[in-house]
């Protein structure tokens, strides 16, 4: 799909259970939405989360499915809540983050570079606890709320001058760029 | 969101006449679509919209790519391409466009590249017989002047 592009981190849904015992002949399903970069990774990641929450490994439980899940709407843009548990340098913290995108998978790697840019806070530090599509009239930060007007209307103040292609650039130019936009 | 600052970046203030809004038609300068006439339909973020044009599938286009127009089609947030069509076929912007300084530039450019050796000839034959015409009528009046 055009719309989707490249994103490092796909959402999987992994569904699994402890194995079958004389004790259990029907243990409990469990599913979890997992952020990984492949379906391997989700896997591990899904075994991960669930040995903290229930008494079950990799070793007696079995995964029985493992799907990734696409964007419904690519071509609609929305309000993203992220809730982030990360490590970082001195502890452990739990962060909300809010981001205007258009797939799930664009907002959760703008978390991520956000997270790296001005938490200096690695991918493996990062543990998404929760994401949501939030209602317009939910969302908390200021900056996802200024995107919120039908009658939205800001002009482009510099103008970015540069080639239309990279093989028509030149190393000296005869003029400095002009870069009014009025 | 209403402060005092608001009645100062009012658009009759500002020295910019072409604004990123819903209906902005604006050209795509860079990247692969690069010429490709465009509508804004929506605002992503400060540096993304959403992109639609008949015949073209809604997309995410970075600012960056975008070079704004004079022409604005009266479109609400998120229109369907059926909208789209009837707007941009009323304000007419694809005529307008092609008839603006702007558009008659591109068509020039394009009509150059598509020359063949044939017309690049017939060009060169055209401005010189031009350019000895205005050479002769210049002559005589440089002799009359003496």
């Amino acid at each position: 799909m055009v719309m989707q592009g490249n994103f490092k981190f796909h959402q999987y849904q992994v569904v699994g259970r402890h194995l079958p015992t004389a004790a259990d002949a029907n243990p409990t399903v469990y599913r979890m939405k997992v952020w990984a970069e492949d379906d391997v990774k989700a896997k591990s990641k899904f075994w991960y989360f669930l040995r903290k929450l229930r008494r079950v490994k990799k070793a007696n439980g079995q995964i029985i499915s493992v799907n990734e899940i696409f964007e419904r709407k690519p071509t609609l843009a929305k309000n993203y809540g992220v809730w982030v548990r990360y490590q970082s340098r001195t502890g452990v913290h739990n962060m909300y983050k809010e981001y205007r995108d258009v797939t799930l998978n664009g907002a959760v790697a703008q978390m991520y570079q956000e997270m790296a840019s001005r938490h200096r806070v690695r991918p493996a530090s990062i543990q998404i606890i929760k994401t949501a599509n939030v209602e317009y009239h939910s969302c908390k930060r200021a900056n996802t709320k200024q995107f919120h007007n039908e009658k939205i209307q800001f002009p482009i103040t510099h103008k970015l001058s540069r080639p239309s292609k990279p093989e028509f650039r030149t190393l000296f130019k005869a003029n400095r760029p002009n870069v009014a936009m009025f | 969101l209403s402060l005092g600052c608001a009645a100062l970046l009012a658009p009759e203030k500002m020295p910019f006449k072409r604004y990123v809004e819903i209906g902005r038609v604006a050209l795509i300068n860079y990247g692969p679509e690069f010429g490709k006439l465009v509508v804004i339909t929506d605002v992503i973020d400060q540096n993304r919209a959403l992109v639609d044009f008949p015949e073209q599938e809604r997309r995410v286009v970075n600012f960056k790519r975008l070079a704004l127009t004079d022409f604005k089609v009266d479109i609400k947030r998120h229109a369907p391409k059926k909208d789209l069509k009837k707007a941009l076929a009323e304000a007419d912007v694809l005529a307008k466009f092609k008839a603006s300084s702007w558009g008659q530039k591109l068509a020039k450019q394009v009509a150059k590249s598509e020359m063949t050796d044939f017309d690049r000839f017939k060009a060169a034959v055209a401005k010189a017989k031009k350019s000895r015409a205005v050479r002769k009528v210049f002559n005589n009046l440089k002799k009359s002047a003496k």
